[in-house]
């Protein structure tokens, strides 16, 4: 009884370890894109460009990894300027002109299940 | 109340194996699993599937997020990211195995216990020739033989002192 408890336990770690390596497995496609977009800082807004030809979609755009602005949608080739205000915390707390802009990312939706990421820090 | 006192100095010799026993899980399979798991997330192409798994349950972007914040490519060596897991894996299993066998190393836990290495070296053939994803490396076929002899090693050292505890 102890024997087929011990050969069982060890099929299943066997098993579960057989899986971890599966999933190290590369199916060689990534599923993020880095998105080729460009963010400069005016003082009291964002400057952001999407150098890229397509579309980002559903973009969300995180300031010092705590302000974070939803649901834009950025064109291709197009420029958009975005307030500091506009952005906020989970509190609600808005993004003041006291705080200073130091990373800035954009996580978006590209379609065919792929999303697009992009991280600028500034010193 | 002798009743008692009778029950509880029998209860101590088993709580103290138990003990020892999830030491050893978390020093010796936990620990090894949790930094190899780190090096694939935070240095390894996100073409692995495992990061359409971290998509699926919503993580994607915080793991995205957290690999070009803390860049550690950049810091770590190449066997680091890419030979280390060889080793990590296959000694872990091979503790785990162990463990489960009650740190006994005899006929029939051994054919067990070398299972970890014979699929480690079995992948690595099977890379070569092809038949499954991989770049074939001869570092990790060496490193999975390793990672067995040195699991091997651990159980029978913890064996020894274990036996000595015992008794």
């Amino acid at each position: 009884m102890k024997k087929r408890i011990s050969y069982l336990l060890s099929i299943l770690a066997i098993g579960m370890f057989i899986f971890l390596a599966y999933g190290s497995d590369d199916d060689g496609e990534s599923s993020t894109v880095d998105l080729n977009a460009s963010v400069s800082f005016s003082g009291t807004q964002f400057v952001i460009t999407n150098n890229d030809t397509f579309d980002y979609n559903n973009a969300k755009l995180e300031v010092n990894g705590d302000y974070v602005l939803k649901g834009y949608n950025l064109k291709a080739g197009e420029t958009y300027t975005v307030g500091i205000m506009q952005f906020a915390d989970s509190d609600g707390n808005r993004f003041t002109l006291m705080k200073k802009p130091q990373e800035f990312s954009i996580w978006c939706d590209l379609g065919n299940g792929k999303n697009g990421f992009y991280y600028a820090t500034w010193k | 109340m002798r009743y008692e006192m009778r029950n509880a100095s029998y209860r101590n010799p088993l709580q103290g194996i138990m003990k020892r026993t999830i030491v050893h899980i978390i020093l010796f399979v936990l620990t090894p699993i949790i930094i190899g798991g780190l090096i694939y997330l935070l240095t390894r192409s996100d073409s692995l599937l495992m990061f359409d798994w971290l998509k699926k349950i919503g993580l994607a972007e915080n793991i995205t997020i957290i690999r070009s914040k803390l860049r550690i490519n950049d810091l770590l060596q190449n066997w680091i990211i890419y030979n280390s897991p060889a080793w990590i894996w296959t000694f872990s299993l091979t503790v785990l195995l162990g463990i489960i066998w009650n740190y006994k190393i005899n006929k029939e836990s051994l054919t067990i216990l070398l299972i970890p290495s014979f699929l480690g070296v079995l992948s690595e053939i099977l890379q070569q020739t092809e038949i499954i994803n991989g770049t074939y490396d001869f570092i990790d076929l060496f490193l999975y033989l390793f990672g067995g002899i040195s699991g091997l090693l651990i159980i029978k050292s913890i064996n020894y002192k274990h036996k000595f505890n015992v008794v």
